[in-house]
């Protein structure tokens, strides 16, 4: 599944680019000078990826204050910034993007970049993340960054380095693990990782759903169509670019099994998974069952699958030494006799909507000239996922540290539309791909 | 009112109930007050003619009787079975007089009203006849246009014509949801996802609409939301006080799952609860008072004052989405909020935890409290009203 004869591949990129910047300590200009022109300026925000999610996170961006325009809008296909813009509307002025100021392709987000705003949002296919991350945070641009951060390992690094180096240039980076925003379970972690319920002892979380957009079994490339435009157009089915459903959905559930274990790095994961209902061309596997080891006898558990006419859940059972919390919906705590102890009430007139609270903490920290930086626990996360993944993948144990010894660059960075781009065979575990 | 005065009345408000369809005039059994503007759905159309001719085909196979209770089998939810029960026609009136305890200005002016036989769902609609519904899964992995209707061309914006092909059923190609990307019964319930007992939740007055097509067509029953009116007539089952059981608040607990009682205490019981657990009204329907709060068709207008005295049926339409109208009250909500007569508007930001833009036609993810049950009127309608009430449309997104 390596690709690393392509000159250009993420890998190699990333040994030429920067290897200072990962050693380079928190310094750059103190927050203060910059929070002078941050406080009430206009400031200029650029939409990469404007599918339904980019769209709903641009909405979110512009609700979080009056001072905040759309300026630059980039997307693969120009049709989906047309739909986009018919969305944003109700916002008059605000979401007015001039054309020229509209780019479409796989190099857009080049131009969103350079095209004089102050932050972008990054809503592209997870594939394309680590790549969209260097160039803004190169350019010190503020970024908001969905979930995952990355696909593969070198995509982690990169993201890793990209951190380092938005420390160095004074550039935020939020992210989308929507629901570390969510008042109900920063209540519940809260409490979790304050240890008001003893020690963590176990995690079972579950992503138990139906089948989100998947590829139809007869469909058909149309002819002259290169395969990646093809392969982006249906993104959500290959791996390359989605990750799989273990990074592109399940992972909120992988994110909060981190979240409830404090973010500390797991010792490794063993896991089994596979494709027993698709059928269709894509290559990911449509179930997992995970379970990541982690220091001191604690295992958690993730159950994640994406199958019709079945149950579906999508819950977290944190058990700890005294008592267990369910979530991620309205979060209680019960005690050993299944008794409720605690339960979330919201605050009144508190913002609830974690998607809008990531926004707003986001704008305002910029506004007060507070510089944010989550690449790390983003970057954690999205491994654990990956962890997972490979676990299942390779049939294999593999260590934390194993896995951050692995180089794996599913695509080079330089695929244009027309290129011809083979899909990865489905990995049999015990069968070296 | 005689038949006449009332056409009289309707014409001018909504061209689409025409007589010169094939029923008689008497059919029309709603008296639309305000209008949703220009025909709505017309890609539809087509499907409620042939869903109309077989409820009337059904209706003609069958000898005419009595309205009894009976139990209905719905084949594409995996055989669920829901209870109907008959509501007998009458004048009541709607609406709070102004000394009641609780009342808001909205639940005014009192209007005469007059309704015509129905059969109303014993329970709110539950999850085991929703499921189906809702995940419309297949292991072709068959997908959805955004309006509902099958996606041939592998374009999801754009839909394509109504057309069996092939194998499929007249069920398979009526509009049904979308894919979600989250769990959409948010765990409710038994807290281990889909709890067959109770209630359905979270779906947009559009979705439950369309529930009813999905399920008429497969039924040969003509089933949809109940009016405003209809749904206050059965919730007060003749009564004419704050409750159907009275005006005594403190009786509210035998009838209704409310924010007093409808508390955890273990580990799988959750706020809302089973439907059929509390004490009927006078009718035999459960759970009008409290539980979910239900859909009603209507839109929300703040007072009756459009709604002329005497009106048979009335149902009060809009183009607008919202707001809409909900009745019963819920299991977060205070005694007030339960009342016979209280009424509560719909509201863009039940949908506010949707992450995407457009936010999805086919839920109010914020909205757990919300569900609805279903009625069938005794009287097959004209198709156009059949389309009509099925189709107050998803409106702006």
């Amino acid at each position: 599944m390596n690709h690393d004869s392509e000159n250009n591949t993420r890998r190699s990129f990333l040994k030429k680019a920067s290897a200072a910047a990962a050693v380079t300590p928190i310094l750059g200009v103190p927050a203060i000078v910059n929070a002078q022109n941050m406080g009430s300026k206009t400031l200029k925000v650029g939409l990469i990826g404007c599918g339904g999610r980019g769209t709903g996170a641009a909405v979110q961006a512009l609700s979080a204050d009056e001072n905040i325009q759309l300026w630059a809008m980039g997307d693969a296909f120009s049709k989906q910034i047309e739909s986009s813009l018919k969305q944003l509307k109700k916002f008059g002025k605000r979401s007015e993007v001039a054309a020229e100021r509209q780019f479409s392709g796989l190099n857009a987000f080049q131009q969103v970049i350079d095209s004089g705003v102050d932050v972008v949002l990054l809503a592209a296919p997870p594939g394309f993340r680590p790549q969209h991350l260097r160039a803004a945070v190169e350019a010190k641009k503020h970024t908001f960054a969905e979930k995952p951060m990355a696909v593969d390992m070198a995509g982690v690094k990169s993201v890793l380095e990209s951190t380092a180096l938005a420390k160095k240039n004074n550039v935020a980076i939020q992210h989308g693990f929507c629901w570390r925003y969510a008042p109900s379970t920063r209540a519940a972690y809260g409490k979790i990782l304050n240890g008001d319920f003893g020690r963590v002892t176990s995690i079972y979380g579950t992503y138990m759903s139906s089948v989100y957009k998947p590829i139809p079994k007869d469909a058909v490339k149309p002819k002259g169509m290169g395969d990646v435009e093809w392969q982006v157009s249906w993104w959500t089915n290959y791996e390359w670019l989605s990750g799989a459903p273990i990074l592109e959905q399940s992972i909120h559930t992988v994110d909060k099994i981190a979240w409830g274990m404090g973010d500390v790095a797991p010792i490794a994961a063993v896991g089994t998974g596979g494709r027993i209902q698709r059928d269709d061309p894509s290559n990911v596997y449509d179930h997992y069952n995970v379970s990541f080891e982690y220091p001191n006898g604690v295992f958690c558990q993730l159950g994640a699958r994406q199958f019709s006419r079945s149950h579906t859940e999508v819950i977290d059972r944190i058990f700890c030494e005294d008592g267990s919390v369910v979530g991620p919906g309205q979060p209680r705590a019960i005690d050993g006799n299944g008794k409720t102890t605690w339960r979330y009430r919201p605050e009144a007139g508190a913002e609830q909507n974690m998607y809008q609270v990531c926004h707003n903490e986001f704008f305002a920290d910029l506004r007060a000239g507070k510089i944010n930086n989550s690449g790390e626990y983003m970057a954690n996360s999205t491994a654990l996922a990956i962890l997972g993944r490979e676990a299942a993948h390779t049939g294999k144990r593999i260590t934390w540290d194993k896995l951050f010894k692995s180089d794996e660059d599913m695509a080079p960075d330089s695929l244009k539309f027309e290129d011809s781009f083979a899909i990865a065979p489905v990995p049999v575990p015990g069968k070296k791909s | 009112m005689n038949v006449s005065s009332r056409i009289a009345l309707i014409l001018p408000l909504v061209s689409l109930i025409s007589l010169n369809c094939h029923a008689d005039e008497k059919a029309v059994s709603i008296t639309p007050v305000g209008s949703v503007g220009d025909q709505p759905a017309p890609e539809f159309l087509d499907l409620t003619k042939t869903i109309h001719a077989a409820i009337v085909k059904k209706a003609a196979e069958q000898e005419a009787g009595e309205m009894k209770a009976y139990t209905e089998t719905a084949p594409e939810a995996e055989d669920a079975e829901f209870e109907m029960l008959p509501i007998p026609g009458g004048t009541f009136t709607m609406g709070s007089p102004e000394g009641e305890e609780g009342r808001k200005a909205d639940e005014g002016p009192q209007r005469e009203i007059k309704i015509e036989p129905f059969w109303m769902g014993k329970v709110e609609v539950t999850w085991d006849l929703y499921r189906q519904f809702m995940d419309n899964e297949n292991l072709n992995y068959v997908t959805r246009n955004k309006n509902g209707s099958l996606n041939r061309d592998n374009d999801r914006q754009t839909p394509e014509p109504n057309k069996a092909e092939g194998d499929e059923t007249l069920v398979d190609i009526l509009s049904q949801p979308t894919a979600p990307f989250h769990v959409m019964h948010f765990n409710m319930g038994n807290g281990a996802g889909y709890s067959e007992d109770y209630p359905a939740c979270s779906m947009t007055q559009h979705a439950a609409s369309k529930f009813c097509e999905w399920l008429s067509a497969q039924t040969g029953h003509y089933y949809r939301l109940p009016t405003e009116a209809e749904w206050e007539y059965a919730c007060r089952a003749g009564s004419k006080t704050a409750y159907s059981f009275g005006d005594d608040a403190s009786k509210l607990e035998e009838y209704a799952w409310f924010r007093k009682n409808a508390r955890i205490d273990a580990v799988y019981e959750y706020e809302y609860q089973p439907v059929g657990e509390k004490k009927p009204n006078a009718w035999g329907l459960h759970d009008m008072h409290g539980n979910v709060a239900e859909w009603v068709i209507d839109s929300y207008q703040t007072s009756y004052a459009k709604v002329p005295n005497g009106t048979l049926n009335p149902v009060q339409l809009s183009k607008d989405r919202y707001p809409r109208v909900v009745r019963g009250g819920h299991f977060e909500m205070d005694a007030d909020g339960l009342r016979s007569a209280a009424r509560h508007p719909s509201h863009p930001s039940w949908k506010e935890n949707d992450p995407q833009a457009p936010r999805s036609i086919w839920y109010h993810t914020k909205a757990r409290w919300l569900g609805f049950r279903i009625v069938r009127p005794a009287k097959i309608p004209p198709v156009e009203e059949m389309h009509l009430l099925w189709n107050t449309g998803p409106g702006e997104l």
